[in-house]
C-alpha cells in the first residue's frame, strides 16, 4: 500500500504490538463502558477514545515491549476505559438530555412495579456512579479489594462497605433468586 | 455476633476478602436467610458476567477503532507532527482523519470507487442509525435555537460548524450531535422538512465542489464542499429539497 511506505517502521511495529496486546480486550472494554455510561452510544464513543488514549500512553505501559500477560494488558486498558468514562461523564454533565435521563432513573427507583423484574443491567443502571464503579471493578474486572482501593483512591474499608451496599440494593431491585423468608 | 453483623460480612465473604471466616462459616449452616443472601450475591456477579459476555462490541466499533489507530499511528510517525504539536492535538487528529480519507482515496481509486463513496456509505449508515430502532439517537442537543446548538459544539469538535436556523426557509433546525465519519468527529445537524428529518454532516476539508446528489437505498444524499467544509445531507425527502437546503446553508452560513 502506498500509505504504509510513508509510515515510519518503528511506529508501524509499535501499532502492531499495540493491536496485538489490546484488541483482544475490546469486548471487555465495551462491557465496562456500557455499565458505566449506561448507554451503548456513549459506550462506543468512550471505548474509541480510550483506545486512542491507550495508544498515546502505550510507551509508558511496562508491558509495551512484550512480555505483558493477558491479565496485565487487560487491567491496563480497562483502567484507561474507566478514566475515559469518568472524564466523558464530567463533560456531559451539562448535557440536558443526560440530566433528564438521570432524573428519570433516580426518581424513586422503589416505585418500580413490584411485578416487573429488572434485569441485572437495569438494576445496575439505577445505582449511583460510585456504586456502579465498584461493582464493575469487582465483578467484571475481577480486582481485589486492595486493587479497587488503589483504583478509586479510597480506603479498603470504603470499598468493602460500598460493595456491600451496592449488592444489597441490586439484590432488592432484582428481587428474584430466593424470596426472602418471612421472619 | 448478631445475625445483622453476620449479614454485613456476607459481601466480603463472597469475594474471599474476609480475614476471619471461622465465625461466619459456623453461622451459615444454621441460617437460611444468610445462606440465601450469599447465593444471591454470587448470582448477581454471575449474571453481570453472563450479560457482559452475551453482548460483544459492535463490529462497526471494532473497524472504527482499527481505522482510527492506523491513521493516528501514521500521523504520529511523521516527524513534523511530533515536533510541532502535542501529539494528540485536535489538529493532529484532523490530520489523522485526513490520512484516513487519503488512504480511502488511494485504495478506493484503484477499486474504481472513491473516498466520497466510502464516506457516503458511512453517512448513510449514520443517518439510518440515528433514526432507526431502539438505539435511535438523533440529538445530543435538542434545540431549535442556533445560539444554543452552536455553542454546544465548542470543545467537542476541532472546528466550528455552521449552525443556522432555516425555519423561515422551511427547514427548521431541530438539534445536533457529534458523530463519527471516516474516523473523525463530525458535526451532525438535524433539520426538519415537513414530517421528515434531514441529517447534515459537516467537517473541514476538501476543495470547493458543487452539490452532487445520489440515491442510495431510497435515500437522497447530497455532497458538496463550501468554504473549506465538507457537507453531506441525507434524508428521505425529495432530492430537490436537499438542493434547496444546501443553497440556504451556503448562503446564510458564510
Amino acid at each position: 500500500m502506498r500509505y504504509t511506505q510513508r509510515v515510519n517502521e518503528d511506529a508501524d511495529e509499535r501499532s502492531g504490538r499495540f493491536a496485538k496486546l489490546m484488541m483482544p480486550h475490546l469486548d471487555a472494554a465495551y462491557a465496562v463502558a456500557r455499565q458505566l455510561t449506561r448507554n451503548r452510544h456513549d459506550a462506543e464513543d468512550v471505548v474509541q477514545e480510550a483506545y486512542l488514549r491507550a495508544l498515546r500512553y502505550f510507551d509508558g505501559f511496562r508491558g509495551a515491549g512484550g512480555g505483558a500477560s493477558d491479565m496485565e494488558s487487560r487491567a491496563w486498558l480497562l483502567t484507561i476505559v474507566r478514566h475515559t468514562c469518568y472524564s466523558s461523564r464530567r463533560r456531559s454533565m451539562d448535557r440536558a438530555e443526560t440530566i433528564e435521563f438521570d432524573d428519570r432513573l433516580h426518581s424513586n427507583p422503589l416505585s418500580v412495579d413490584e411485578d416487573q423484574r429488572l434485569t441485572i443491567e437495569q438494576a445496575l443502571a439505577l445505582l449511583p456512579y460510585e456504586a456502579r464503579e465498584v461493582v464493575v471493578l469487582r465483578e467484571l474486572e475481577g480486582l481485589s479489594y486492595k486493587e479497587i482501593a488503589q483504583a478509586i483512591n479510597a480506603p479498603i474499608g470504603t470499598v468493602m462497605s460500598r460493595l456491600a451496599r451496592a449488592r444489597e440494593r441490586l439484590r432488592k431491585l432484582i428481587g428474584d433468586v430466593a424470596p426472602e423468608s418471612a421472619t | 455476633m448478631t445475625h445483622e453483623q453476620f449479614e454485613d460480612l456476607l459481601s466480603a465473604y463472597a469475594d474471599g476478602e474476609l480475614d476471619d471466616v471461622a465465625s461466619l462459616e459456623a453461622h451459615l449452616p444454621t441460617c437460611a436467610p444468610c445462606t440465601a443472601r450469599l447465593a444471591e450475591y454470587k448470582g448477581i456477579g454471575d449474571a453481570l458476567r453472563r450479560q457482559a459476555r452475551a453482548e460483544t462490541a459492535p463490529a462497526a466499533l471494532r473497524q472504527r477503532i482499527a481505522a482510527t489507530l492506523e491513521a493516528a499511528e501514521a500521523t504520529a510517525a511523521s516527524p513534523w507532527a511530533r515536533r510541532r504539536r502535542p501529539m494528540w492535538s485536535p489538529g493532529v487528529l484532523a490530520a489523522a482523519a485526513a490520512v484516513v480519507l487519503a488512504v480511502g482515496l488511494a485504495v478506493g481509486g484503484r477499486r474504481g470507487g472513491d473516498a466520497a463513496g466510502t464516506a457516503a456509505q458511512e453517512v448513510l449508515d449514520s443517518h439510518v442509525r440515528s433514526l432507526a430502532g431502539d438505539q435511535a439517537h438523533l440529538f445530543d442537543v435538542a434545540s431549535t435555537d442556533q445560539h444554543t446548538v452552536k455553542p454546544w459544539f465548542s470543545g467537542k469538535l476541532d472546528f466550528a460548524p455552521s449552525v443556522v436556523d432555516l425555519a423561515p426557509q422551511g427547514f427548521p433546525l431541530l438539534g445536533g450531535r457529534v458523530d463519527f465519519i471516516s474516523g473523525r468527529r463530525v458535526a451532525a445537524l438535524v433539520y426538519g422538512r415537513r414530517q421528515h428529518k434531514i441529517n447534515v454532516y459537516e467537517w473541514p476539508g476538501g476543495n470547493e465542489s458543487k452539490p452532487a446528489g445520489e440515491l442510495r437505498l431510497g435515500y437522497s444524499m447530497l455532497h458538496w464542499t463550501h468554504a473549506g467544509m465538507v457537507y453531506w445531507a441525507v434524508s428521505d425527502v425529495n432530492p430537490t429539497d436537499l438542493q434547496e437546503l444546501a443553497r440556504n446553508i451556503d448562503t446564510i452560513s458564510r
